[in-house]
């Protein structure tokens, strides 16, 4: 992750799992209305441009594809692009995955100055040195399907967090689920 | 037995306090020979007390403390006496005495005798109290210069059988104490305790996971790491001046190592896109196998001490991680998922031939190596939960270790095989464990704040 990004306590569970099953690709059960599903992590969030001098010149012609300006869509994903899922121990893209994942090399393509890591995450269960080799080979997964799709290969990065940074804290299926992923992040 | 003293002694020597110099010692033949020291350092003298090594003739003491049904020895450690004071009891001659008790009582097969049993004297009915052995200390002089005159008696043959005397600084008496009990471990079982090492751990305290160091009994911990970002999974360096580590401040899972001397500055070992990480050092230290992604996957590489590659282990093979040398280097234990589930397989380093060791169950991980050769202790998936098992490096019938609730990963053995440290998780919470080899005595290390994982145990440290 770059220094732009500082870690905020946002309650931003309700916002990531609105918009996960949303998009259609959640197969995981609704938890009990009321009960909480999983202890919520710090979501990285792009810092605001504020300070006591003048800001600096800058284009009036945004780009929001940009490492400072990109918003996260799920995950720790930079919308438009989605964040694809695993299942246990496994690193290859399930069928329900693909649409996600094309739908990122869309995006790669149409905006061909985005550079990206594919950073791979899993969950807690299983030694930490083998869950880092897992998450190598789900976000190497993802790239070469991307590099399939046409994209060039030096667009892409991986980076392995293994089961370091789990999006949700909870020991359940619910958590686990959400941290056996891939994001796509804006460098 | 003479000879057995003058091993001991020769080690207790070669372990000298690196702060320290040897400016005045007497030889094994008890002739007074000198050494040059760095100027300025105080004075240390180790001397064999005369009258034991002429009394010195008894029965080898040698005990077979690795079955699983080895009964503790009991042992009393009655409070160190000050010469000059022989009939007070000082509290610093109680605080020496607890001190050695529970560097006895860590190294899992003693059991010291609780000294209120009897007062703490020295001069107590030790059939009477129940102790095999008695560790009794006097010690006399200025804050300058102590002499301690240390001996450990065999209670059922009424013999010392070690007997050692050093002159040190007051400053240095802990680790005065510690070096006499390394020495008795190894009067009597023949391998030195390991008082003198040191465990690297992760921990989350800061809020981020850094590196740790700290001595076996968690008195002085040293924040290794402030990357304030992620850093994981170290290792020592055989001769334990370097660590290395992985971590991700720069964007990139990049291999580190530092120099544990200083606390200022570290190097990026490995740096190539992708995965670098968990360096396993050749048992001399000329190369190192890490898990790099470079190519594609994540495979095994040997480098050069400059970093460089010098060939790829393992191809078009799953994923390759955790390596882990045998004692000889001769050998290369590590993970593999080649068949669709990670297991523990064995490569032979120069022809790299592969054979896998474990069959048993679906997930078998992070293998070590014990320093005798003759185990590989390693993590494995038991009905839903993570245990500990050792294996013969030939393969065969793995053993369990434990069995409690929770789970208990990344096992590491103490450089006396006697010991494996490993960290266990129950209710989210990861706390680092020992256990004794055979898969008895249990016990929680420490109780620092926050989350401690993959720890390493060094080598002794002198």
């Amino acid at each position: 992750m770059k220094g732009d990004f500082v870690k905020m306590l946002v309650v931003a569970s309700l916002v990531v799992s609105a918009s996960f099953l949303a998009t259609g690709c959640s197969k995981k059960a609704v938890p009990p209305e009321g009960k909480p599903a999983a202890e919520v992590a710090p979501i990285e969030k792009q810092k605001p441009d504020i300070g006591d001098k003048m800001g600096k010149t800058e284009s009036l012609d945004s780009n929001p594809y940009t490492a400072a300006n990109a918003k996260i869509s799920e995950g720790r994903t930079h919308g438009p692009m989605l964040p694809v899922y695993f299942d246990f121990d496994k690193s290859d893209i399930r069928g329900d995955q693909k649409a996600r994942i094309e739908g990122n090399g869309d995006f790669l393509r149409a905006n061909a100055k985005v550079q990206i890591a594919v950073e791979g995450n899993c969950d807690e269960r299983g030694t930490n040195d083998y869950n880092m080799a897992l998450g190598e080979r789900r976000a190497q997964q993802a790239k070469k399907y991307l590099v399939n799709l046409g994209i060039a290969d030096t667009r892409l990065d991986t980076v392995s967090y293994g089961e370091e940074k789990p999006l949700l804290y909870g020991h359940d299926e619910l958590s686990w689920a959400q941290n056996r992923r891939d994001d796509f992040v804006i460098r | 037995m003479k000879e057995k003293i003058l091993d001991c002694y020769i080690f207790t020597l070669r372990k000298r306090l690196s702060d320290i110099s040897l400016i005045g010692m007497i030889s094994k033949i008890f002739t007074p020979r000198i050494v040059a020291g760095s100027a300025g350092l105080a004075l240390l003298t180790i001397l064999l007390l005369l009258p034991f090594s002429s009394a010195w003739a008894g029965k080898r003491v040698n005990l077979d403390i690795t079955s699983a049904e080895f009964k503790k020895i009991p042992v009393a450690v009655p409070y160190f006496v000050d010469s000059n004071r022989p009939n007070e009891i000082q509290q610093a001659g109680q605080e020496l005495a607890m001190l050695a008790s529970k560097a006895l009582d860590f190294h899992g097969f003693i059991k010291t005798i609780s000294p209120t049993s009897y007062g703490g004297r020295q001069d107590a009915d030790w059939a009477n109290v129940g102790a095999d052995f008695v560790v009794t200390v006097q010690y006399a002089g200025s804050a300058d210069n102590v002499v301690m005159e240390m001996r450990l008696t065999d209670v059922l043959e009424g013999k010392m059988i070690l007997g050692l005397k050093y002159t040190f600084p007051w400053n240095k008496r802990k680790q005065m104490v510690l070096k006499f009990c390394d020495a008795i471990i190894e009067k009597l079982t023949g391998i030195p305790g390991v008082c003198d090492t040191k465990i690297a751990f992760v921990s989350d305290k800061t809020g981020q996971k850094e590196i740790f160091l700290v001595d076996i009994f968690g008195d002085s911990v040293r924040q290794v790491t402030r990357h304030k970002f992620l850093a994981v999974s170290p290792r020592f360096s055989p001769d334990n001046k370097k660590l290395a580590y992985t971590s991700y401040h720069r964007g990139n899972a990049n291999l580190y190592i530092t120099e544990l001397s200083q606390d200022k500055t570290t190097q990026a070992f490995s740096r190539r896109s992708g995965l670098n990480m968990a360096p396993a050092w050749t048992p001399n230290g000329d190369s190192l196998v890490v898990t790099l992604s470079k190519d594609g996957n994540p495979d095994l590489y040997q480098l050069s001490t400059d970093g460089s590659v010098v060939r790829r282990l393992t191809t078009n093979a799953g994923l390759n991680v955790a390596p882990c040398f045998s004692p000889d280097g001769s050998k290369l234990a590590f993970v593999s998922d080649r068949t669709g589930e990670p297991q523990v397989y064995i490569m032979d380093y120069k022809s790299g031939t592969v054979n896998r060791i474990t069959y048993q169950g679906n997930e078998n991980t992070t293998p070590a190596w014990s320093p005798d050769g003759k185990w590989i202790a390693y993590t494995g998936k038991d009905d839903g939960r993570y245990q500990l098992f050792k294996i013969s490096p030939e393969g065969g019938q793995p053993v369990q270790l434990t069995s409690s609730a929770g789970d208990h990963e990344a096992p590491s053995w103490s450089p006396d095989s006697r010991l494996i440290v490993f960290s266990r998780a129950v209710n989210s919470q990861k706390k680092l464990y020992v256990i004794s080899q055979n898969g008895k005595d249990m016990r929680q290390l420490y109780s620092f704040e926050g989350n401690q994982t993959t720890p390493q145990w060094s080598n002794r440290m002198n």
